[in-house]
């Protein structure tokens, strides 16, 4: 019983090409401009629930435990706490290519360099962000360890103003 | 609500099916479990279909197979909930037959991703990802830290992360993953409609493969299959009626979805702090177990088929589904508890680490457990005897799960 094919090995294979051109997402006016707008006075503004009192950070539009509108922003602290993270291995030409473009080769990223990633809390929010911790070895992340934002030598306003983390102290490592 | 029973199972063989098209590979496991039920196709009333819509670059296959499948003037429906679907699906299924509406209900999912270029991932996980991506372009990401995001998500995406969050918590290392990963393969060995079967793995094998980024290697990952997976259901009346002998009852079902962890939709911060807090997994558990009439699940309950298609995630989900206290399943892997001729074997079929055709892998769960209980999984069949199973599916932006408790006699035997 059944149609279960033996004639074959393979099946036949048309290629086809079809531009499905662009999409377009929604996504409330502005609230993100106004996050990112205030990177350039190196400040981090997330939303907050008035009624659970969860800051989020990113900000978002609404509050999924509560299901009410976060329309209050608060500024938090640049200080969180490293969750956990990941490493890269020493990064190669040919290892990181993304949407076709080998970003060694096209230097967005350095031959040989470790990126640590880590999964920050900022103090005083209720949700986490991954940023890239930088200025410490891989071999000396710690889960809990505090850390600080890092900004860009010239701010203007932009996601990519917010570089990353690193160590808010110096610690040894005995 | 009306007693169901599961009376056919039937899988594809998994891997890389360059041998037919969709509508034969989901034929192949449909007729499967027709023949495992000794029936025929016309005592099917409704039919259940789901796969992982977009990963296999063909939008609707639906449109098709439904004629190889003998769906023809019957009810038929198709569900996606990303990785959970093959859950989803088999939940479907059983809620048509334990409402009444229908007497013999098929459920069957699958994926075939080597019809797209790329498996999986252009046509899947990208499309996922391209609405938040596209939103943090808009507002001023540079081509440095989009490379950056992409160093993890070219490695296994949110379940790297995830990997690192479980470790943070459960203080387990990467050795652990070595271990379950290791287990994952050997047991595939002993599984005919298994992908990636590798005999008498060990976990220095694993540790030997290349690290995508710590604390996940190239050995912790699952594969991208093609396969299909199919139970069918029947209430009381209709197993008597069609003589049927050998059979797995649902005892009870259950499905709870999460906030998205990660950044949610166009790049908002959620209050899912920890990716594997899975309180979705516990929701279901609970009210899963509380259906079905159990209490104690590490006692009640003999084996279970979770879905992990990474090491860390069989640890997390066993903790999540309640077989061992939270942070503590490393320990219960170390001295080979959940091993095939364990006291509790997990993924005995080697799961989806080891094979993944992501739609068919949820439907794969409930088709194992139940074998299981059946006493028909032949050669990865558990030496144990297996009175209770679960099954759990797992997807979505880590948020969705199923739960489905399967026994050898319906509750309240
Ligand atoms: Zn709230």
């Amino acid at each position: 019983m059944g149609l279960i094919k033996e004639k074959f090995d393979k099946t036949m294979q048309v290629e086809g090409e079809w531009n499905i051109g662009a999409y377009r997402w929604k996504a409330p006016e502005g609230y993100l401009d106004e996050y990112v707008r205030n990177f350039k006075e190196r400040k981090i503004i997330g939303t907050l629930c008035t009624s659970c009192g969860r800051a989020y950070v990113p900000p978002r539009e609404i509050c999924a435990r509560c299901f009410t509108e976060t329309t209050e922003k608060v500024e938090v602290s640049q200080y969180g706490e490293v969750l956990a993270f990941l490493v890269s291995p020493p990064l190669e030409k040919g290892k990181v290519v993304i949407a076709g473009i080998d970003a060694v080769q096209a230097g967005f990223l350095k031959e040989g360099e470790r990126i640590i990633l880590a999964m920050v809390r900022f103090e005083g929010t209720a949700s986490s962000m991954v940023l890239p911790l930088i200025n410490i070895e891989p071999e000396k992340v710690r889960v809990g360890m505090k850390v600080k934002a890092v900004w860009a030598e010239e701010c203007q306003g932009k996601l990519a103003d917010l570089v990353g983390v690193e160590p808010a102290f110096e610690v040894k490592y005995e | 609500m009306r007693r169901v029973a599961i009376i056919g199972c039937g899988q594809s063989k998994h891997g890389r099916r360059t041998d037919v098209n969709q509508a034969e590979l989901v034929a192949e496991a449909v007729w499967a479990a027709i023949e495992d039920a000794n029936i025929g196709p016309e005592d099917i009333e409704a039919y259940a279909v789901g796969n992982m819509q977009g990963f296999g670059g063909i939008c609707q296959p639906d449109l098709v197979f439904a004629d190889y499948i003998a769906a023809g003037g019957k009810a038929m429906q198709r569900v996606a909930t990303g990785g959970t679907v093959g859950g989803s699906t088999a939940h479907l299924g059983y809620y048509e037959v334990a409402s009444g509406m229908y007497d013999v209900v098929l459920a069957v999912s699958w994926e075939k991703h080597t019809d797209s270029a790329e498996p999986g991932a252009t046509t899947g996980l990208l499309h996922v990802a391209f609405a938040n991506l596209s939103y943090m372009m808009k507002i001023g990401m540079d081509m440095r830290s989009f490379a950056i995001m992409g160093l993890a998500g070219a490695a296994a995406g949110i379940s790297a992360y995830q990997a690192a969050f479980y470790m943070a918590r459960s203080g387990c290392r990467i050795e652990h993953f070595d271990m379950v990963a290791a287990k994952a393969r050997r047991n595939a060995a002993k599984n005919k409609y298994a992908h990636l079967k590798w005999p008498n793995c060990t976990p220095e094998d694993i540790a030997k493969t290349e690290m995508l980024i710590w604390p996940m290697r190239f050995g912790h990952v699952c594969p991208a299959s093609d396969g299909a997976s199919c139970v069918i259901y029947a209430n009381e009346d209709a197993v008597r009626r069609l003589g049927v002998k050998e059979v797995a009852w649902v005892k009870g079902v259950a499905a709870y979805a999460d906030e998205e962890a990660d950044q949610g939709e166009s790049y908002q911060g959620t209050a899912v702090v920890d990716y594997s807090d899975q309180t979705g997994a516990i929701l279901s558990a609970k009210k899963a177990y509380e259906r079905a009439g159990i209490k104690d699940p590490r006692k009640e309950i003999d084996m279970a088929e979770i879905y992990a298609p990474f090491p860390h995630q069989e640890l997390m989900f066993s903790e999540r589904l309640g077989f061992f206290d939270d942070g503590t399943a490393w320990k219960a892997v170390e001295e080979g508890v959940t091993e095939i001729d364990g006291d509790f074997p997990i993924c005995p079929s080697g799961g989806v680490n080891t094979t993944n055709a992501i739609g068919s892998s949820g439907m794969q769960r409930v088709v194992e457990a139940a074998l299981q209980i059946m006493g028909k999984a032949e050669d990865h069949q558990v030496p144990k005897d297996v009175r209770n199973a679960v099954a759990h599916a797992w997807g979505g932006q880590v948020q969705f799960n199923t739960v489905m408790v399967l026994g050898d006699r319906p509750k309240g035997w």
